[in-house]
């Protein structure tokens, strides 16, 4: 397929590349010459240097033979710009992000098509929606969910007092609940492995539970069942996903306390918001004013500066002060990697990857989409339909496991969600949700995909 | 460096030139070779081949990350060993000593167009080729136009054209090999599509001439040959008189001089336009500031060499001698032979050496500066020259308006500073090279005494250069030595060496060959040409001690 994806920072370059091992015509548009220059050193793509919301360099980058246009720029109106310029060459599929949802509204029959748009990511919002999601329980990592809304898959870190450490998987106490929810992968000293029956918890272990919400409710109880509920949020950084932060977990019940460094910020953020907000003017990064925020009694801090060296320093900081469980909003990909791998830092959320994660979930192909990458250890979650045809349609589930390279976590049909335990058949139309490296995807796609001529 | 990768990708390589080695068996065949000159050859493609597949397979395992230096690594290491194993017949078969094989597969590869064959070259069995380029098998033969061919678009071009598996490190790979002049033009999003272009667009050009030339009364065997040489911008012929073997009777000579020198034209210049003249553009060809200048330096050169051919008497290269040439005999040797030069390709139709200095010195000046960029030709490049004399006259600029900034521009386009020096800093690398290889030609081959004349009252004596002077009676006058041609002869054969065109002055004219230099030499030679191919920072890098660092 041939892609103009429009600027060439972290989502660019991320979603290039990914899309550039799956053999696609890729053209980078941006405006900076050194990301353009490292681009076209490190990937076999096109790198155009010129305004993503200018005309002929549009037509330069072949907006007229596209097929799909990805506006990821920092600038929303420039991105609204490309796409009407797309859909003007008639580009079959538009996306477009955008931090502000200030710009259509449906009601008043101003929506996103007007402008040619066809998909709008929110990249800022999902990130919030997952931090929220991470906040859940003290030993959640990462939280998210799929199409049937009770099926959800969450990450959780085995503590060191957990009655499970040291348990092989078969032991499990609850058999009833054992298969109710499916163990879909373990992160052990930042490696990815499958679990089996024989599996034995680790403490530290990252372990990727899959099944319906209650279920995993349950589950998170056995894992963890002693910490206290988180209640109490310390947000550090009026940005906009502070802010939006700060909005989500007061509705969703929590007690908040947002730490900004600047008081011009915290008046304007005052003045937008409720009465009960409580802003703490001082810089998160400066202990003395992480002790007058009470990060000692908190049950979770999260940083969410713009810069990402700030917000690793005062995520170190606040969990030596004693907050409970700390969360860090970083950009830099370099920055992904080594955050999970930082003791001081329970999680970390990038609205990079996360947009990143909205485009390829919706560039997916009638047999596979990524669901969600887990940058923690290089695997995504994927989605596969089960072709008519297929390998593996109209079988049960225990006929072919044994030759997988990876657990088949949950299967959907109909809207409705099933674990995926051996006795279950699969049928044309299910979709399937499983852990893949980029290695085994190489063998799980084909088993999905209608068979062809001699099989192939 | 991640040498696992870079063996990995090399012996792949090697395993394209084994197969397309194997091409040349039913040739051979079909031109009536007989089974005991094949079975060599054979034998010795088979086993590249699957020696190059054995290395493959114990170099498997898992990919690491492929960067600049496993680039620069693939390009440079695959040239040397895919010229190792294209030098394998030329022992095998023919017996020749492995420096001579080498020279010749490098000057193949290279499109250089140099070649040690001749009757007086020594083989290993201490036996001569009494009738030169004659007495070589024509499976041989095939081969010998085969490494023209395959090194003028670049091995590695086409390995990222027709191997799916390179895709990842396409980048680096095309921009070490191709000689793309100071500014890349990427035609398409991803390097293998525009591989596959370029190489399209060269096997249309290739089948073209063969056709045309097939119609000048060439066979189809000289014809393709001729074609591959043309085409890459190489040189080989498969008669030791080159084209003017062509010039007697059943042949059209001029219609082919003519056909050459087009389609030399066309390969000398830029690939890209090709393509876009193709698909229905053809005035892109005069939009374009390096084929401007191209075409019309081609034009003066040409014009101006007629004008001093015009009236004398010249010796074609199949040692004929033409008397008192006519205005349109001038034009077609003159333009025949700017063209050759220009474009690096060093076909020759007559001894240009023994031309008016003016017409030889030019010659040699088309040669250093070479064709366009993105084309399968070598040396500094129309587009670097270009570049240079817009930044001279920058600098001059400067003198008066101090703080001026630079703007240099190449057709519409800014040149930014760091293109700027890398073009400055490539004209002192290449300027500076053909010093040093001459001075190491001079080193390793000027040991033959030369011969002294010296001009006293009584008049000129010729004496052996052996270090002593006999006694003169009456004081000496002045004192001329022959040497002095032996480093006319050094300097031309390096800067036709490094800048991958072929024959040079004196020694090393259109009408000799390089059999009678030393080893050294020729492997001196062999080490400019891949240093021309390659651009020289490829090649260069190799010897950084951080090049080699994990």
């Amino acid at each position: 397929m041939d892609i103009i994806i429009l600027g060439a920072g972290e989502v660019g370059k991320q979603l290039a590349s990914t899309l550039n091992e799956q053999r696609n015509n890729i053209v980078v548009v941006d405006l900076s010459a050194e990301l353009i220059a490292k681009v076209q050193d490190r990937l076999d793509v096109m790198a155009i240097l010129g305004d993503c919301a200018n005309f002929d360099v549009l037509k330069k980058a072949g907006v007229r033979n596209a097929d799909i246009l990805i506006a990821t720029t920092g600038n929303d109106a420039s991105n609204i710009i490309a796409c009407r310029v797309a859909k003007h060459f008639k580009v079959a599929k538009t996306i477009c992000r955008l931090s502000s949802r200030g710009f259509f509204s449906e009601e008043d029959g101003f929506g996103p098509e007007a402008s040619g748009i066809d998909q709008l990511i929110f990249p800022e919002d999902e990130c919030v929606a997952k931090i929220v999601g991470a906040l859940g329980h003290e030993s959640v990592v990462e939280r998210f969910g799929f199409r049937a809304p009770n099926a959800e898959m969450t990450a959780v870190r085995i503590p060191p007092n957990s009655p499970l450490a040291g348990m092989p998987i078969c032991d499990f106490p609850d058999p009833g609940l054992l298969a109710n929810i499916r163990f879909s992968a373990i992160i052990r000293d930042g490696k990815l492995f499958m679990p089996h029956g024989d599996t034995v918890f680790t403490p530290h272990d990252e372990v990727y539970i899959a099944g319906g919400t209650e279920n995993v409710a349950e589950l998170i109880g056995w894992v963890d069942p002693e910490s206290a509920p988180i209640k109490d949020v310390i947000v550090a950084g009026a940005s906009r996903i502070g802010v939006n932060l700060v909005v989500k977990l007061m509705a969703a019940g929590f007690k908040v306390r947002l730490v900004e460094g600047d008081a011009k910020v915290c008046e304007r953020v005052l003045e937008q918001g409720s009465s009960d907000l409580m802003i703490i003017n001082g810089d998160p990064t400066d202990g003395d004013a992480l002790d007058d925020a009470g990060v000692d009694a908190c049950d979770a801090f999260v940083s969410a500066m713009r810069d990402d060296e700030d917000n690793i320093l005062s995520c170190v900081l606040a969990k030596q002060l004693g907050a409970r469980k700390v969360v860090s909003v970083t950009n830099k990909a370099e920055y992904m990697d080594i955050v999970p791998s930082m003791k001081a830092i329970d999680c970390g959320f990038s609205p990079r990857l996360v947009a990143v994660n909205s485009v390829l979930n919706s560039l997916g192909n009638d047999t596979v989409r990524v669901h969600a990458i887990l940058h923690r250890a290089h695997a995504s979650v994927y989605e596969f339909d089960v072709n008519p045809g297929s390998k593996v349609a109209n079988k049960k589930i225990s006929e072919f496991e044994r030759s997988l390279p990876a657990i088949l976590s949950l299967v959907f049909r109909d809207g409705k969600m099933l674990p995926a335990t051996g006795d279950l058949v699969l049928l044309p139309g299910d979709h399937v949700a499983a852990v893949t490296t980029p290695q085994t995807l190489k063998t799980l796609e084909p088993l999905f995909r209608k068979r062809g001529f001699l099989g192939l | 460096m991640n040498i696992k990768l870079v063996v990995r990708v090399v012996a792949m390589l090697v395993m394209v030139v084994g197969i397309a080695m194997l091409a040349s068996v039913p040739v051979g065949w079909l031109m009536g070779d007989t089974r005991e000159m094949l079975r060599p050859l054979y034998l010795t493609a088979a086993g590249i081949a699957l020696f190059a597949m054995g290395v493959r397979y114990l170099a498997r395992g898992k990919h690491g990350r492929f960067g600049f230096r496993e680039g620069f690594g693939v390009v440079t290491f695959g040239w040397i060993f895919t010229t190792l194993a294209g030098a394998l017949p030329y022992v095998f078969v023919s017996d020749f000593h492995y420096y001579d094989a080498i020279f010749e597969t490098m000057s193949g590869f290279t499109t250089t167009g140099s070649s040690v064959i001749d009757s007086n070259l020594e083989l290993m069995c201490g036996q001569k080729l009494p009738n030169g380029l004659a007495d070589l098998p024509y499976s041989l033969l095939f081969w010998r136009g085969m490494t023209h061919w395959l090194g003028g678009m670049g091995i590695v071009v086409l390995s990222l054209a027709i191997l799916p598996s390179l895709g990842i490190s396409a980048h680096q790979l095309y921009k070490a090999e191709v000689p793309a002049g100071p500014v890349e033009e990427q035609l398409t999003p991803r390097i293998a599509s525009s591989a596959k272009i370029l190489w399209g667009v060269y096997v249309l050009l290739t089948v073209v001439e063969t056709v045309l030339l097939y119609f000048g009364g060439m066979t189809l065997f000289d014809a393709w040959n001729h074609a591959c040489s043309t085409m890459a911008t190489g040189g080989f012929s498969t008669h030791q008189a080159s084209i003017a073997y062509f010039n007697q009777p059943g042949f059209h000579a001029g219609y082919i001089d003519a056909v050459i020198t087009c389609f030399m034209f066309l390969a000398g210049a830029n690939f890209v336009l090709h393509f876009r003249a193709l698909r229905g553009k053809p005035l892109t060809y005069f939009k374009d500031e390096e084929f401007i200048f191209y075409f019309f330096v081609t034009l003066i050169a040409a014009v101006t060499i007629t004008v001093f051919l015009h009236g004398r008497d010249i010796i074609t290269t199949a040692g004929v001698e033409l008397d008192d040439l006519s205005w349109l005999s001038a034009f077609r040797y003159a333009s025949f032979q700017v063209v050759a030069l220009f474009t690096t390709t060093g076909f020759a139709t007559a001894d240009f050496n023994i031309w008016p200095a003016y017409a030889a010195l030019l010659l040699m000046g088309l040669a250093f500066v070479g064709g366009c960029g993105g084309s399968t030709s070598g040396g500094l490049k129309n587009g670097r020259l270009i570049l240079l004399l817009k930044y001279a006259v920058a600098q001059v600029e400067r003198r008066l308006f101090r703080g001026a900034m630079s703007n240099v521009h190449l057709n519409q386009q800014r040149i930014p500073s760091a293109a700027l020096h890398k073009t400055l800093s490539f004209f002192f690398l290449y300027t500076g090279l053909l010093v040093a290889f001459t001075f190491g030609l001079i080193l390793l081959g000027a040991n033959e005494p030369g011969e002294l004349i010296v001009t006293t009252k009584e008049g000129s004596i010729s004496t052996p250069a052996t270090g002593q002077l006999p006694v003169f009676k009456s004081p000496i006058l002045a004192a001329r030595s022959i040497a002095s041609d032996d480093i006319l002869t050094a300097a031309t054969a390096s800067l036709v060496s490094l800048s991958n065109t072929g024959p040079g002055l004196n020694k090393v004219g259109p009408m000799c060959s390089y059999s009678w230099l030393s080893p050294g030499s020729k492997l001196l030679l062999v080490m400019a040409m891949l240093l021309g191919r390659l651009e020289l920072y490829t090649v260069l890098v190799v010897f950084l001690p951080a090049f080699w660092k994990k």
